[in-house]
């Protein structure tokens, strides 16, 4: 503590002498620290965004079955439910693949069938309707069909249009043969994932209409689940294919989407890298303001040699001084990032500063995480001592008597 | 025979500075021997290298030939930390200009060897507090140096180097940048702490007077000794 005391009082001291110099080393540590504690915030918001989407269009986990389909449901939930803990929800799904033919244009898509009256308890696609609401019957006899907001911009689709769905699907008799059958849907919505391949791809209907198309009655491929704690997925998949055998098979949202996931990790490094070079060049400020200490402080240093200050003893109270203009400057850093965070999220909720129809996002979210905040402190702290090693050293190196001599 | 115990031997202490191409002989083969309880006053003008002899044997400085002993321990074998130790423990300096750390108070300046040494804040305090008042300074403990007279600067600088009770208390022109009537006061200061306090002391200066005072006295020129001035 005494080693903290004499730094603090000499950086104390400083206002009379050396103020300008520990002053602008101090803002630009607090810069640099609060450029990392926005662009951590952004990135984080952004996988955040991009967890709840794939989350709220996937679920946690998907168990499908190879082989012959599953035929009852309710037996089916049951038997994970009682034996798999957690469990929030389950919904079957069967998909297909499929030809949209509409205007003269044609787009592979994928139809998924989902169970209108379980699909709210695992998917979240409320929160992913643009247009429309979720009638998931059947409108003058048609099917109705949710559409990607792709699809329905590449076709021109507004609700309550009528458009053809061509399953090539082969003739019973002849495999070789492809005798395709025509399905025909109205609009009933327009969903944005979120996600370009999703929007452009993607049909969502009813499970009883895919099962009529795919001409398997009451049957499916698989179902979604929602856990209660997203933690226990990996757990979860491991109880669900022991106990349903190997012609189950699990996948988790992690592992559907691990590039996208990967990818936005590795940005968040590269883009900490980057603006960690801010930091960096701030620890110069630091390392070169307690170099004007030092020097400044040449007589005192051998003054406190004579009194039985060892080499080590000046180290520690010149590096704990550079800690203290760091850490000053990591401290307000972090103050002046959180508070630009809450800033831009008030001024997003006041004026449109990202527009939607340019971009495909309409607000950048920010997520203030403990872990970064702690990193980014840790590292700044870190760099911060690193730099003032050098200064220190050279003050401690001194030899008593020619602090004494220094005039 | 003397039978006296000694606490500092000096043997041969040269010390040479190059400066450029040109090498300084500041000292040239010094020896002396500083008995316990002794009171020597090295005399002599300015550039005769009387601080820089001081130094050397305060451990603050190594000599270029020759070595100091401490009870019979060579200063050159010891290492930078042990002589740091070695400082603390053992000896206590008072410089011309009183070197008071300005952004502590005089308590704190007392404070800093003990605290340096390892002594608890709350030990240190109290025996600086004492150390204050027995040179008349409880009432200025919490100023600062700059707030302090040249006189009382240097009683602080006094308290501050026998915080830690040393057996040696060297002395560079203590009263070197006061006034007469100071002057006076810290020279008594001086012999009474000495007598009082069992010290071995040993002081430099150029202050004819003030070395007449002294039992023993050594005259230095061009970095030897003389007989006389």
């Amino acid at each position: 503590m005494f080693r903290w005391w004499v730094a603090w009082r000499f950086l104390v001291s400083e206002h009379k002498n050396n103020f300008l110099t520990t002053f602008l080393a101090i803002v630009g540590m607090a810069l640099g620290v609060a450029s990392l504690v926005v662009a951590m915030a952004v990135v984080s918001g952004y996988e955040g965004t991009l967890k709840k989407s794939v989350i709220d269009i996937f679920g946690h986990l998907i168990v499908v079955k190879s082989g012959p389909p599953i035929q009852d449901f309710e037996a089916f939930e049951e038997k994970i439910r009682d034996k798999v803990p957690g469990v929030q929800g389950i919904t079957p799904f069967l998909y297909m693949e499929a030809i949209l033919a509409h205007h003269k244009k044609l787009t592979g898509v994928v139809v998924q069938g989902v169970d209108p009256s379980s699909v709210g308890k695992v998917l979240n696609l409320h929160k992913h309707l643009v247009q429309g609401d979720f009638q998931w019957g059947v409108q003058n006899g048609i099917p109705v069909a949710f559409v990607g907001k792709g699809l329905q911009k590449k076709y021109q689709l507004k609700l309550g249009d009528v458009f053809r769905v061509v399953i090539p699907s082969s003739d019973p008799y002849n495999v070789e043969k492809l005798r395709p059958r025509v399905q025909v849907f109205r609009v009933g919505g327009v969903l944005n994932f979120g996600r370009h391949d999703f929007d452009s791809r993607t049909l969502v209907t009813n499970l009883f209409t895919v099962q009529k198309m795919a001409q398997m009655k009451g049957r499916f491929v698989g179902v979604r689940i929602k856990f209660e704690d997203e933690r226990i997925v990996r757990k979860a998949a491991f109880l669900i294919e022991d106990l349903l055998g190997p012609s189950y098979w699990t996948k988790s949202w992690k592992q559907v989407n691990r590039n996208l996931f990967e990818a936005v990790k590795y940005e968040k490094v590269v883009i900490f890298l980057v603006v960690l070079i801010i930091v960096i060049a701030a620890s110069f400020n630091i390392s070169n303001a307690l170099l004007v200490s030092v020097l400044r402080k040449y007589r005192d240093i051998g003054v406190l040699k004579s009194f039985g200050g060892s080499d080590r003893f000046i180290l520690g109270i010149f590096a704990r001084q550079g800690l203290l203009v760091g850490g000053l400057g990591a401290i307000m850093g972090v103050v002046l990032g959180l508070l630009a965070c809450w800033g831009f999220l008030w001024a997003q909720q006041i004026w449109p500063l990202i527009p939607g129809e340019v971009y495909k996002i309409d607000h950048i979210s920010v997520e203030i995480r403990m872990l970064d905040l702690s990193l980014i402190l840790g590292v700044s702290l870190l760099i911060c001592f690193l730099s003032v090693l050098a200064p220190a050293r050279r003050g401690a190196r001194l030899l008593a008597v020619e602090g004494l001599r220094y005039e | 025979m003397n039978e006296r115990k000694v606490i500092l031997k000096a043997c041969g202490i040269t010390k040479e500075f190059v400066h450029g191409k040109r090498r300084l002989e500041i000292l040239r083969g010094l020896d002396l021997t500083l008995y316990k309880g002794d009171a020597l006053c090295i005399l002599g003008p300015s550039g005769a290298g009387k601080s820089t002899f001081l130094h050397i044997l305060g451990g603050l400085d190594a000599p270029t030939v020759g070595h100091v002993e401490f009870y019979g321990e060579n200063l050159s074998h010891k290492a930078s930390d042990e002589l740091a130790l070695f400082r603390n423990r053992k000896v206590g300096f008072v410089f011309q200009s009183h070197y008071l750390l300005s952004e502590f108070t005089a308590l704190e300046n007392v404070m800093i060897p003990a605290r340096i040494g390892g002594v608890s804040a709350a030990k240190a305090r109290v025996r600086a507090e004492r150390l204050l008042s027995y040179l008349g300074l409880n009432h200025r403990k919490t100023h600062y140096p700059s707030e302090l007279s040249g006189g009382e600067q240097q009683r602080v600088a006094v308290a501050r180097a026998l915080i830690m009770e040393p057996e040696l208390l060297l002395a560079d022109e203590p009263t070197g940048n006061l006034d007469s009537e100071n002057t006076q006061k810290i020279q008594d200061l001086f012999f009474q702490l000495q007598k009082e306090m069992d010290l071995t002391l040993l002081v430099v200066t150029h202050d004819e007077g003030f070395a007449r005072r002294f039992p023993r006295r050594k005259v230095m020129q061009d970095g030897r000794w003389v007989n006389k001035l």
